[in-house]
């Protein structure tokens, strides 16, 4: 029970609601603050998505801040070229990612993860393009405002709740991945990484996994486009510069590849350094990759990794003052890292 | 006698090399069947061509009367089970995780399958191990199925790869040098379990280098030479043969 309790405690779903309710605290009623609560939100959308690929089946695609556009410019044009309901324009939005993504895929499955690489970088420097030329659709230079707030079954939701909504929809995708991880499939998808050929030869189709990931990363970065959008009310292309995907590609890393949560917190994080600490302001970036490179020396497994082994020790001493050893109750992620 | 597996004249090459010239072979259902030869025999392309990992250049390969023909996963939905010479564990997952594998062939056959088994799966969470797992790792010998497989030796390994192959109870399984390193404990209850399957009319193909092992479990055993089968018979007629104790024991007959 108190084994459980820890474990509970220490887990990155109890970390993100603790980062969750700082964040209301930090955010308060300064606009400014707020401002970088929604971005930090917004690009755990992006870590979430980037965590799938890259933690499930170790395929690093680059493509995020070309997902990300694709979810804020559908959101943006849905609300000025048409008269339906602007919500629509998120499931149009995640289909159109994820056939991009399902595209790239394809073309890439027989190749290397080099390739795949490439050519999201490509495709996501070849969106940034087509937005900034096709300027009478996307605004182009200037941006485009004119988002109508999304309608739930006649609500209206203020920004507020648009904020609720949308950590209870990044809330739920994380306990999905983190599910899913441990389902047949989820081990399937993982034991690609470092064994293909037992995967292959026990009947899962490899080309299967890769796909599945990337789609659906895809798709998950695309909805925090559109949630960009939705509360911003306007976009502007130099939010979706390819340097997007490369901050993207610290959160998971930073926060920890074991748990979906890690991607979380790498967001929130990489938010804290590169736009909060305001004291970092001068060598901000140069500051926060000489504390990633430092952060990942010592915590190789991301600092959630780091975060389960000191609880483990807690465990391991309570057990000894508790006497003879316990049983073991189920593993946990949290217990995997530790034990690698 | 009818023949489980039949491989009929199967040939391979590499480069102008020949490593299958011709390959004849029939396990029967229930048999423990015994593949040796030296290194560099062509026993592992063999297995590799049975599975579906590698195609062979010509000949056929019918399994219940059925030709086999496809990708791995096809085969393993056919009933066929392998393990690996070197093995191929994944050393992020844990004991229960890598053996479930052994079940990913069966249960998640295409994407509908497969969307829909995850969709289950997320939406009602099951937190005990399979029991078809457990029982496969008791079979082999192994306990403690949380271990993460990269915590284990390498003999341990070998084991979890076994129960892999094992747990989806394959009509065939082929096993390419389950032995080195298992220890004795291993051992005994590698063959253990192999014994019980046989009682349960599986069969196994069995690739290994341990000749009094091998000679010691087999119903029958044919010896690959040069990518030929040079002989095949009971372990009694293998003591007898001249060919078996001079081209695979290397002794001087007359």
């Amino acid at each position: 029970m108190i084994d459980r309790l820890r474990r509970a405690a220490f887990s990155g779903s109890s970390v993100a609601l603790v980062l969750v309710v700082l964040g209301l605290l930090y955010a308060g009623s300064s606009a400014y603050r707020q401002e970088l609560a929604i971005l930090a939100l917004t690009y755990a959308f992006l870590a979430v998505g980037m965590y799938l690929p890259l933690a499930l089946t170790g395929q690093l695609s680059l493509a995020y801040n070309a997902y990300f556009a694709i979810g804020a410019y559908a959101v943006v044009i849905w609300s000025n070229e048409t008269t339906s309901a602007s919500l629509y324009a998120v499931p149009v939005a995640v289909a159109v990612s994820m056939a991009a993504a399902l595209a790239l895929g394809l073309a890439t499955v027989r190749l290397t993860g080099f390739h795949l690489a490439v050519s999201t970088l490509l495709f996501g420097i070849a969106v940034r393009q087509w937005i900034l030329s096709e300027d009478e659709l996307t605004g182009g230079v200037l941006g485009l405002g004119g988002v109508r707030p999304p309608e739930l079954f006649g609500w209206v939701p203020d920004r507020d709740a648009m904020v609720v909504l949308g950590a209870l929809a990044l809330w739920t995708i994380c306990v999905a991945i983190g599910r899913a991880r441990r389902t047949s499939v989820g081990v399937a998808l993982r034991a690609q990484q470092d064994a293909p050929a037992a995967a292959a030869a026990a009947g899962f189709p490899p080309r299967v996994s890769s796909l599945l990931t990337l789609t659906v990363g895809a798709g998950v970065a695309t909805l925090g486009g559109c949630f960009f959008a939705y509360l911003n009310g306007f976009v502007l292309p130099d939010s979706f510069t390819v340097s997007v995907a490369f901050l993207v590609l610290f959160m998971p890393v930073l926060g920890g590849l074991r748990t979906p949560w890690g991607a979380f917190l790498g967001a929130v994080l990489v938010i804290c350094f590169t736009e909060a600490f305001t004291f970092l302001k001068g060598p901000g970036a140069l500051t926060f990759g000489a504390l990633t490179l430092l952060a990942l020396a010592l915590a190789p497994a991301g600092l959630l990794g780091l975060l389960a082994a000191g609880s483990d020790r807690i465990g391991e001493r309570l057990r000894r003052r508790r006497g003879p050893a316990q049983p073991a109750d189920h593993p946990t992620d949290e217990k995997k890292v530790v034990s690698a | 006698m009818t023949a489980l597996l039949e491989v009929r004249g199967v040939t391979k090459s590499y480069g102008g090399v020949e490593v299958l010239r011709g390959v004849d072979l029939v396990v029967t259902p229930g048999e423990i069947h015994g593949l040796i030869g030296a290194n560099g025999a062509g026993k592992s392309t063999l297995i590799d061509i049975l599975c579906g990992q590698n195609r062979q250049d010509a000949g056929e390969i019918v399994l219940r009367d059925r030709t086999l023909t496809g990708s791995p996963g096809r085969r393993s939905r056919s009933g066929l089970a392998r393990t690996f010479q070197q093995p191929q564990v994944s050393a992020a997952l844990t004991v229960a995780e890598n053996i479930s594998l052994g079940l990913a062939g069966q249960e998640l056959a295409g994407l509908p399958r497969i969307l829909g088994r995850l969709a289950r799966d997320i939406l009602t969470p099951h937190r005990s191990v399979d029991p078809r797992v457990v029982a496969a790792a008791e079979a082999v010998g192994l306990d403690r199925l949380d271990r993460l497989v990269g915590s284990l030796s390498f003999g341990e390994m070998r084991l979890v790869e076994v129960a892999r192959a094992l747990v989806g109870s394959p009509s065939l399984m082929l096993l390419d040098e389950p032995f080195p390193g298992v220890g004795d404990r291993g051992l005994d209850a590698t063959l253990a379990a192999l014994r019980r399957l046989r009682a349960a009319e599986h069969s196994v193909l069995l690739v290994d280098h341990n000749v009094d092992v091998v000679l010691g479990l087999v119903d029958r055993v044919s010896l690959l030479v040069k990518g030929v089968i040079a002989f095949v018979g009971t372990p009694a007629e293998c003591q007898r043969s001249e060919v078996f104790r001079s081209v695979y024991l290397g002794e001087r007959v007359r």
